[in-house]
């Protein structure tokens, strides 16, 4: 296939899930039960109150023009005004995207630091002890609940070590060793579970690498097999392993979430919780629809990451590939 | 002293000690050529992985296999590195999928000059290159820059031949290098196999289930069965004196210039019927 052809019907993809996912976000969370002009108002306001609040608010439109309004704004940039303090959502989000960044960002490439030379170990190995404990402590791992394990770290490097800071938040830009210190547990926490998940990927994607002709190839060369799988199995492995780790990044930022609040981070997550339990259902729309957004546009860019990695997929169709006749 | 000497080699697999391979025992002098032949399960890759010290984790492995006066069998897998890819290479059957997909052929040639010569990277190009040509590629500039995906399997035969090769390594050992190409492209990649073995002074250890293709490229052959071997001696004797019922059988195969229009060919069952099958 042509690439622009590509390209152009990837972004056909994105656009039509966005669409999809905004209508499917704002059907859910209007059937949430709770009314926010409840919330405001107090459990003793009378129901001409709250009905004449709601009014004020829009929310006694038909949900169509309710859904076509909201839609309308997002596509100009505007999220929508919360109803409890009339700011705009996009002002709310802005300086806790920041902080949930780091996170994803830190427990993703901790979980790839973790996961990756233990899944080349476990498959390397995977007939002797260290390949049996990494696979025994990889499945240990993903039983263990997020929140049970931060509070586990909080308790030996916190509460007993006194290493680390337990929970809280400093900006980066105000002192960035406390940054630093502060993002160090809830880091490690979200790249423990992740790793434990990824580790089982990487590992049954290096034990094809092991088992294909081009590894063999590479120790008849003489290569040991460490060497032959960091030099031919890495690039390879990583065909399979960029998909799984696109689709690993939803479950990453929702662990994220629950990290957020084991460590009361000001991230995306904790206002998500807020906002739900004040019924405040734009805040709500919108920071769902931001998460959604962003998962969608890693994922298009795994997508095309392929390029880079795998070279067959460059090339405009050779159809008559080897690899995939033989 | 043999180049290569093989004595009393068992090979067994898995815990029920499953044997592939039980007492072969052969000698290969430098420069000389020794065909493998015998069917699929005859033990011939088996007893070529344990030359290489390239049998999987699950192989149990008795006997001696001396390269040069070295022993190959449990030395430590560092030391065998070191001689795989410079003292002996090997050529596998499948050219399609024998190359790293994802790295250009150029540097995948290279990379064998490298780990053993520590070849500087613009020297080690015009080398790499050079070699191409000598198995025959045409535009060996434009195959060193390409994937393997846009080559023939031909092609790509002829790049790992040239992996093999670049070293000047004693030892070749070709498993049943042109089984996967078209007749044609076999006869071409035989031809510059016997040609670049020639110029390099390499000793072969050449396996096949095809006699006519033995006899192209070998003097010596040795006849493998379930696991053990039945017959060795010259090309010629073996056409002549053949002493096993399998060999004659093979022979006979391998004859179809003899047989008579309208009468049924030939098969090795007419010769031999094994016990086991």
């Amino acid at each position: 296939m042509h690439l622009a052809l590509r390209i152009a019907r990837r972004f056909g993809v994105f656009l039509l899930s966005l669409l999809g996912a905004s209508l499917l976000i704002f059907l859910l969370t209007n059937a949430l039960p709770g009314d926010v002009a409840q919330v405001l108002l107090g459990t003793d306001a009378t129901p001409e109150a709250v009905a004449k609040l709601r009014a004020q608010l829009g929310l006694d439109r038909p949900l169509p023009v309710q859904y076509l309004s909201w839609l309308g704004g997002i596509l100009v940039g505007d999220f929508g005004h919360s109803h409890l303090n009339g700011q705009p959502v996009l002002a709310l989000l802005a300086p806790r995207i920041a902080v949930t960044m780091w996170l994803v960002l830190f427990g993703l490439l901790g979980s790839l630091l973790i996961a990756l030379p233990a899944g080349m170990v476990a498959a390397l190995k995977r007939r002797s002890w260290p390949g049996f404990t990494i696979s025994a402590a990889a499945q240990l791992g993903m039983a263990v609940p997020v929140f049970w394990g931060g509070i586990l770290l909080v308790l030996v490097f916190s509460v007993g070590l006194h290493w680390l800071p337990a929970n809280g938040y400093v900006p980066l830009a105000r002192n960035p060793a406390q940054w630093a210190a502060h993002l160090v547990l809830p880091s490690v926490t979200l790249a423990l579970v992740q790793a434990a998940v990824l580790i089982r990927y990487v590992r049954s994607a290096f034990i094809e690498v092991l088992n294909e002709d081009y590894f063999r190839t590479a120790r008849s060369i003489g290569w040991t097999p460490m060497r032959a799988l960091l030099r031919h199995g890495l690039r390879n492995a990583a065909i399979s392993l960029v998909t799984v780790i696109g689709l690993q990044l939803s479950s990453v930022l929702v662990g994220a979430i629950v990290v957020e609040s084991v460590y009361t981070l000001p991230g995306l997550g904790s206002m998500l919780l807020t906002a739900v339990g004040q019924r405040d259902l734009v805040v709500v729309q919108g920071t769902v629809m931001f998460l959604v957004l962003a998962v969608l546009l890693i994922s298009a860019l795994v997508d095309f990451s392929y390029l880079l990695i795998d070279p067959r997929q460059g090339a405009s169709a050779r159809s008559d590939d080897g690899r995939t006749a033989a | 002293m043999s180049l290569l000497e093989v004595s009393d080699l068992t090979v067994s697999f898995g815990r029920r000690r499953v044997e592939a391979v039980r007492g072969v025992s052969f000698r290969l002098e430098a420069g000389q050529r020794l065909g493998v032949i015998g069917e699929s399960g005859s033990g011939k890759t088996v007893t070529a992985l344990a030359v290489m010290g390239l049998l999987p984790e699950n192989a149990h492995v008795s006997g001696s296999v001396r390269l040069a006066g070295t022993e190959i069998v449990g030395r430590s897998e560092s030391a065998l590195a070191g001689l795989r890819g410079d003292v002996m290479s090997m050529v596998f059957q499948e050219p399609m999928t024998a190359l790293d997909p994802t790295m250009r052929v150029g540097r995948q040639v290279a990379e064998v000059l490298r780990l053993h010569q520590g070849a500087e990277s613009g020297r080690a190009r015009d080398r790499v290159v050079a070699m191409l040509g000598e198995v025959g590629l045409a535009d060996p500039e434009r195959v060193a820059d390409a994937f393997p995906h846009q080559l023939s399997g031909g092609q790509r035969q002829r790049v790992i031949l040239a992996m093999a090769l670049i070293n000047s390594p004693d030892l070749v050992i070709c498993d049943e290098p042109t089984t996967a190409l078209d007749v044609t492209v076999q006869a071409l990649v035989l031809e510059k196999l016997d040609e670049v073995l020639t110029a390099a002074g390499a000793a072969c250890l050449f396996i096949s289930h095809d006699l006519a293709v033995v006899s192209q490229v070998c003097d010596q052959v040795m006849v493998m069965l379930d696991g053990e071997v039945v017959e060795a001696g010259t090309v010629k004797e073996l056409f002549t004196a053949a002493t096993h019922p399998y060999t004659r059988g093979l022979v006979a195969t391998s004859r179809l210039d003899l047989a008579e229009p309208g009468e049924r060919l030939p098969t090795v069952e007419d010769y031999y019927a094994g016990e086991q099958r």
